[in-house]
């Protein structure tokens, strides 16, 4: 009898307490932790976000770069952190395929609760158009005349590269694998022309110089949209490849976070992408906005994390 | 171009950029003079608040800052032979002699003329010459830039220190740490002995910080105590005698300096063409061509003003061309530059190709603002020096005990974390070791950030040429600097085999 009136008390305290904060949130300024230095994709698009949903909630938005170890350190972080809805960490996505590539701990998606993805980061294949080729198809034809010569870069995106090494095996093709480390000096050498062709991320220094015609665009290794290039082909979807790398750029809060309050981070992500301004701004960084729930967010980064140990067992075939 | 121009002068004359500006270099100052706080620290910091500034103040600011600490390091540099921001080191060579023995403020009127002057001829380079300098720099691909960074390395490792023995196990020590991380190739972590914070290497800030300030302080505390023992001294013990006439930089010191300063502006500017390099290296350089040059190479290391001039000089040269990759093709040079480059995209403004064409006025403000930068570091720069002489006043006990405060404070900040603490520890023990061993940290420090860049060129560029070591041999940049690197080396091992003693 005491055992189930002090249950009853407790739930009636949750129920009130859960209704409290529901009233209340925010109710002080919010952490973002962001897992990357300052200056890179990640760091500008949560920036970009930061003012609407500064607005939408009322309370300013405490901003803090813990970058290094490839976002995991950042992200642990935030997991670590009192499940309160104050504390959340962005974009905390490419922390999943880090760890298995740091032969890390894998994450347990049910660590963590998923409140939104904001953008689709996908990678697309770049090349000189003074190149003889202009389409995938005859990229590969040109690779397979010319074995070993062919040197094709990577904007420091290991996911990328191991897509590119599936499909060297697949072709059975005879290329060499650059491997840099940022987007920008991966872009410098393609540009001077010390490598044939590099995959490259949206929104980068190549990827402005596609935009203007100084760059071609051969494939993208994703699953979405890229903004300016609807017309290039997909390696998964329209090229029949069985790999591909698609990071959802999301916010993730810790474990245990009530619901109405996850649902309350959800709701504002969506509402300031709809915002017409920060789309503008977004897109003239070469960024792909794109609301997802946090359900969906989950299950898309659940994929991610079947296929990539599926993608490295595969290339254990690759002779350098 | 002279509309455009007209329409930057209408941009920049705002209350708004000069204030700005003067607040960068000011805050820049300050954070640069406090070891352990860094420029880089300072733009993170500020990097926010111009999100809500309008384009140019918010660049102005961010100028303005990196300007400021890159001289403000060099004021605890010759003060207490603590670097402010690792640029600053090679300025303690000369620097904390020469304030020693009474001269402080004549050591930091020349790092303040050297500073502002090479910076000032640096940013008309990124001016006139932003076109030549990008095809340049675009022509440096991975085997060239291996070679760059080979010959640079092996000049600093033989000429820059006492011994070359010494300074060789100095970067041997250097490119040992720098394999901690991951394979730059394959992504496997290697020798991080299980953290996941030595994932991407060893973090730069703590372990300079370590290895210049804190080891410091731990050499100052044990004199400290040697000299309690040895007799009774007072509780206050200036640094340095004040009051000397040796203050004053004359005109003909001022008129000396400017050889000097001339070649370390051209190496500073080279270095900057090829990104990611850095300050330090071209200080270094600029400070061993100068040695070489000079007519009297004997003062160098014991309170050379030349020797001051060159380190300034040569840090100070590399900002410019640094940032010419970010303007002509929106690749940021240097980590400053990637800062200002997120504050540019915040704003909507891409910088690149395109930004020269459809922004120009805006460009051609963004330079005034840089000169009114150098000269708000010019006027500003003078303040402090008026007073930054007075804390060589303030008692040993309590410098030397902010001093590991902020080492803390700044090895934490660089990335919010608390094992780049303990790294910045570890390193300021090992910094004392290596101190009692008479080995150059300068050159550790620069053979570590070298060597990790190193190879990955190397690798990069054997990837491209499927491991065939010709590639370095075949393309004629690179081929220039092996021949030059190997001259280098011949030359010493003949002066060391002939003088039969260590080579200066």
């Amino acid at each position: 009898m005491n055992k189930l009136m002090s249950a009853a008390i407790l739930g009636a305290c949750a129920l009130f307490c859960s209704a409290n904060v529901q009233a209340a949130f925010p109710e002080k300024p919010l952490n973002v932790v962001i897992a990357f230095a300052p200056g890179g994709t990640s760091d500008i698009s949560v920036r970009m976000l930061a003012p609407k949903l500064e607005k939408i909630f009322g309370q300013p938005l405490v901003i803090t770069n813990k970058g290094g170890g490839a976002g995991v350190p950042g992200l642990n972080t935030v997991l670590q952190a009192k499940p309160d809805g104050y504390t959340i960490s962005a974009p905390a996505t490419p922390a999943f395929s880090a760890s298995i590539f740091l032969k890390g701990k894998p994450y347990n998606l049910d660590d963590m609760t998923f409140a939104a993805g904001y953008m689709i980061n996908d990678r697309i294949l770049l090349t000189k158009p003074d190149k003889p080729y202009k389409t995938w198809q005859e990229f590969i034809a040109y690779i397979k005349a010319n074995p070993g010569k062919v040197s094709i870069g990577s904007g420091a995106s290991q996911a990328a590269m191991e897509v590119l090494k599936s499909i060297a095996i697949k072709e059975n093709l005879d290329v060499n694998f650059v491997m840099y480390k940022s987007g920008g000096e991966a872009s410098a050498d393609l540009i001077g022309g010390h490598i044939d062709a590099c995959e490259l991320g949206v929104g980068t220094a190549a990827y402005q110089a596609a935009r203007k015609g100084e760059l071609s665009v051969l494939a993208n290794l994703g699953t979405g949209e890229v903004p300016d290039f609807p017309a290039v082909p997909k390696l998964h979807k329209d090229l029949g490849y069985e790999f591909f790398t698609t990071v959802i750029y999301s916010f993730i809060l810790p474990k245990g976070t009530p619901e109405d309050i996850r649902a309350r981070w959800e709701s504002a992500i969506k509402e300031a992408l709809d915002d017409p301004e920060l789309k503008e701004t977004f897109h003239k960084a070469g960024f792909a906005p794109a609301f997802l729930s946090g359900q969906q967010a989950k299950e898309f980064s659940e994929n991610e994390l079947k296929t990539i140990p599926a993608m490295l067992e595969y290339n254990k075939q690759f002779k350098k | 171009m002279l509309d455009s121009l007209m329409a930057a002068f209408g941009m920049v004359l705002d209350w708004q950029n000069f204030f700005w500006a003067l607040f960068g270099v000011t805050f820049g100052i300050i954070m640069g003079a406090i070891p352990g706080l860094s420029d880089n620290m300072a733009i993170v910091l500020l990097l926010p608040f111009t999100y809500y500034l309008g384009p140019i103040p918010g660049i102005a600011m961010l100028m303005g800052l990196s300007k400021g600490s890159n001289f403000g390091g060099s004021i605890p540099a010759i003060l207490f032979n603590i670097p402010g921001t690792p640029q600053a080191m090679i300025t303690t060579f000369d620097g904390y002699p020469l304030a020693k023995s009474g001269k402080s403020g004549k050591a930091l009127k020349t790092a303040l003329f050297a500073s502002v002057t090479a910076d000032t001829a640096s940013d008309l380079v990124l001016m006139f010459l932003a076109a030549p300098v990008a095809a340049i720099a675009l022509r440096i691909g991975p085997p060239e830039y291996s070679m760059i960074l080979l010959f640079s390395l092996v000049l600093i490792s033989l000429a820059a220190s006492s011994s070359p023995c010494r300074g060789l196990i100095a970067t041997a020590l250097g490119i040992l740490l720098s394999t901690v991380g991951c394979d730059p190739e394959s992504g496997t972590p290697r020798f991080n002995f299980g953290f996941i914070e030595l994932s991407d290497g060893i973090n730069i800030m703590p372990m300079a910080i370590g290895l210049l300030a804190f080891s410091e302080v731990l050499r100052q505390a044990e004199k400290w105590y040697d000299e309690r023992h040895a007799k009774e001294c007072s509780e206050c013990v200036h640094m340095s005698e004040r009051g000397t006439d040796g203050d004053r930089l004359t005109l003909a010191e001022m008129r000396s300096c400017l050889p000097t300063i001339g070649r370390s502006t051209l190496i500073g500017s080279f270095i900057g063409i090829v990104p990611g390099i850095g300050t330090t290296v071209g200080a270094y350089l600029s400070y061993i061509w100068s040695r070489k040059k000079s007519r009297t190479p004997e003062m160098f290391g014991k309170g050379s003003l030349e020797g001051i001039a060159a380190s300034e000089a040569g840090n100070n040269a590399v900002n410019g061309p640094n940032l010419v990759p970010l303007l002509t093709l929106g690749i940021p040079g240097n980590l400053a530059a990637a800062l200002i480059l997120g504050g540019f995209m915040i704003k909507g403004l891409i910088p690149g190709p395109q930004f020269m064409e459809s922004n120009a006025p805006m460009l051609y403000a963004l330079f005034i603002v840089l000169l009114l930068s150098n000269v708000y570091t010019a006027v500003i720069g003078g303040v402090f020096i008026h007073f930054a002489r007075r804390l060589t006043g303030i008692p040993k006990a309590v410098l030397y005990s902010i001093v590991p405060v902020f080492c803390v404070i700044g090895s934490y900040a660089s990335k919010g974390s608390m094992f780049d603490v303990s790294v910045m520890f570890i390193f300021g023990l090992l910094g004392y070791v290596l101190n009692k061993l008479k080995i150059s940290m300068p050159t550790l420090i620069v053979a570590f950030f070298l060597g990790a860049l190193l190879e990955h060129k190397i690798r990069q560029s054997l990837s491209i040429a499927r491991g065939d070591w010709m590639i370095f041999v075949d393309r004629p940049i690179s081929c220039a600097f092996l021949v030059m690197t190997l001259a280098v080396l011949i030359f010493y091992i003949l002066r060391h085999a002939r003088s039969g003693q260590p080579a200066a």
